[in-house]
């Protein structure tokens, strides 16, 4: 049988696992809006470990990552900066989010918004930008998936097809089972992702140069500068390597579909999964690896585009058999379709939670829940229609953090600062956000190189405090719902 | 007390019932968590932006950034072990 019709069948039959898991886990539940979207608050440890790593290691890792190894160098350990700080801030905002969650019965970040700040304006207008955001991040799914099954199959199942056939399940199964049907299937994703990336990129590595040392060197030796910031032959600067560390740091937690993690557990739980993540973390040394070992074996003018690598290595280079190849496939589309599920997940709730309940508040919890259903749906059109642009799957990610962090000081200060007040907020996050966008558009250089979010963010805070400070306090007892939980 | 605890710009950082000698651990552990993630960045990261030599079979860079990622999180390990079982909570 042809290689490409093996490993197809191989991806096929994960596909259709996944699918199964997805919507068995949602069986016998009934449907409530706390349900579908924060599981009823009583996930364990290791459900919500994979649920969060599920979402943060995507297809952007698995893809992206070589991509950039191999095109841009050094400048991929950003990716390494940022493993732990958002973990280390999660540690001490996620507890004080979920008591107060349970206690007032949040379900989305702009829940917290909104009763903190009292205002239904600042959540609506918080989720419209995240949810171009997210559409960003689907589509970074979305493409990676598509390149994969495309090489894989030699171009017989075109790109098209394959974000279909992918996303479909995907959409199918979140729509069913809700948050449960992500859970599961990220357990079985997050697992199969992690065993295949180490088999793999040490394989690679050894099978090809000996040792990771020797492959480092011998890199050194002909790139000088590769592996490197800053330096002659680099492809990054210190600044925008430095602000890109921050921004990534403080955005990480930021999202909304990572914040709602918050109120799925409880506050030890919390903790708890937080410790073993670098259990996961690791998972991504061998994942560059793969990258770095393209650098002397495949010149760029093979690939169509630098996220190519890793499938192009493992089918054109190392010429594995069709059924580890199909294995392979398997694994990146996990870890893409772990990203998408809880992302796309987020979005549909986001959008009816905080925009389509602002507008109209009478809304049944049947109908909340078909909204959300539907939006899934709409949401997953929209990206899917989007997603064969031309900028490479990190930089759409970079575009998407650049928005997101524009929310940390108003969750930030919802939880810590007595003085920040309504009017503060909405024109921080506004201006913050029309900067960001400034620099993003217009493609002008920003000052010293420093990354176009970080720029916002600086204008976000001070307009945050400065407008804050000039409008009235809030009520002593209101504030201590917040800060003083 | 409650006036003094609001008096600082209006930030709170910790919970209400958090005592002060408690208080000062976490300061501790906030302060291990910002060295940390100073020294992911430039310019302190250029002592360690360089290939040779090479640790654990990845360049210096990278291994600086794995290592200060085990750091953190070991830091999170013993606060933990401390608020749960040293008597911090």
């Amino acid at each position: 049988m042809e290689t490409w019709i093996i490993a197809l069948s191989v991806m096929i039959l994960y596909l259709i696992v996944a699918l199964v898991i997805g919507i068995l886990a949602g069986r016998g539940r009934a449907f409530s809006v706390s349900e579908y979207v924060v599981g009823e608050r009583k996930f364990g440890v290791i459900i919500t470990l994979f649920l969060m790593a599920g979402t943060w290691f995507s297809a952007f890792a698995f893809l992206g990552g070589p991509g950039w190894a191999y095109s841009k160098g050094a400048a991929v350990f950003y990716i390494l900066g940022y493993l732990a700080p958002p973990f280390v801030l999660w540690y001490w905002i996620g507890p004080k989010a979920s008591r107060i969650g349970k206690k007032l019965g949040l379900i989305t970040q702009g829940d917290l918004l909104k009763e903190r700040y009292q205002s239904r304006v600042l959540p609506a207008i918080v989720a419209l930008v995240a949810t171009i955001a997210f559409i960003q991040y689907i589509c970074i799914q979305l493409k990676g998936t598509a390149y994969l099954v495309n090489v894989f199959t030699e171009g017989h199942i075109p790109m098209w097809a394959g974000g279909l056939m992918a996303y479909g399940i995907v959409i199918a199964y979140v729509t069913i089972s809700g948050v449960r049907g992500a859970a599961w299937s990220d357990v079985l994703q997050g697992t199969l992702m992690i065993v295949i990336a180490w088999g793999l990129g040490l394989y690679i590595v050894y099978h090809l140069y000996g040792s990771p040392t020797a492959m480092f060197e011998s890199i050194n030796a002909a790139h000088p500068g590769h592996l490197v910031i800053g330096k002659e032959g680099s492809h990054m600067g210190a600044m925008t390597y430095s602000t890109l560390v921050i921004l990534s740091s403080l955005g990480g937690m930021m999202w909304p579909h990572l914040f709602m993690k918050s109120y799925v557990a409880e506050e030890k739980t919390i903790k708890k999964s937080i410790l073993l993540f670098p259990v996961l973390g690791i998972f991504l040394i061998p994942v560059f690896f793969i990258g770095f070992a393209g650098v002397l074996k495949v010149p760029a003018s093979e690939l169509g585009a630098a996220d190519q690598i890793l499938p192009y290595m493992i089918y054109n280079v190392l010429k594995l058999s069709p059924l580890i190849i199909g294995l392979v496939g398997a694994g990146a589309l996990a870890a893409s379709m772990s990203s998408a599920d809880a992302i796309t997940h987020g979005a549909g709730t986001v959008f009816v939670q905080d925009i389509l309940r602002a507008i109209s508040p009478k809304m049944s919890e049947k109908s909340v829940g078909w909204a959300m259903r539907l939006m899934i749906v709409v949401i997953g059109a929209i990206a899917y229609g989007l997603t064969f642009g031309r900028a490479t799957l990190v930089g759409l990610l970079i575009g998407g953090y650049g928005y997101i962090v524009q929310i940390a000081p108003l969750v930030y200060g919802a939880l810590y600062w007595s003085r920040a007040t309504k009017e503060g907020a909405i024109s921080g996050f506004v201006v913050g956000t029309l900067v960001n966008s400034y620099y993003v558009f217009s493609k002008t250089a920003t000052p010293l190189g420093i990354n176009s979010g970080i720029v916002g963010l600086i204008v976000n805070i001070v307009v945050f405090v400065v407008v804050s400070l000039l409008t009235k306090p809030q009520s002593k007892e209101h504030i201590e719902k917040f800060v003083g939980a | 007390m409650r006036e003094k605890r609001a008096g600082w710009f209006g930030i709170s950082l910790f919970q209400r019932e958090t005592p002060l000698n408690k208080r000062k651990i976490y300061i501790g552990f906030g302060l291990f968590f910002a060295i940390c993630f100073v020294a992911e960045l430039f310019p302190i990261y250029s002592i360690a932006n360089k290939v040779e030599p090479c640790v654990l079979g990845m360049p210096f860079g990278m291994f600086w950034l794995v290592f200060l990622t085990v750091l953190q999180f070991i830091g999170l390990a013993a606060l933990y072990r401390w608020e749960y079982r040293g008597g911090g909570k």
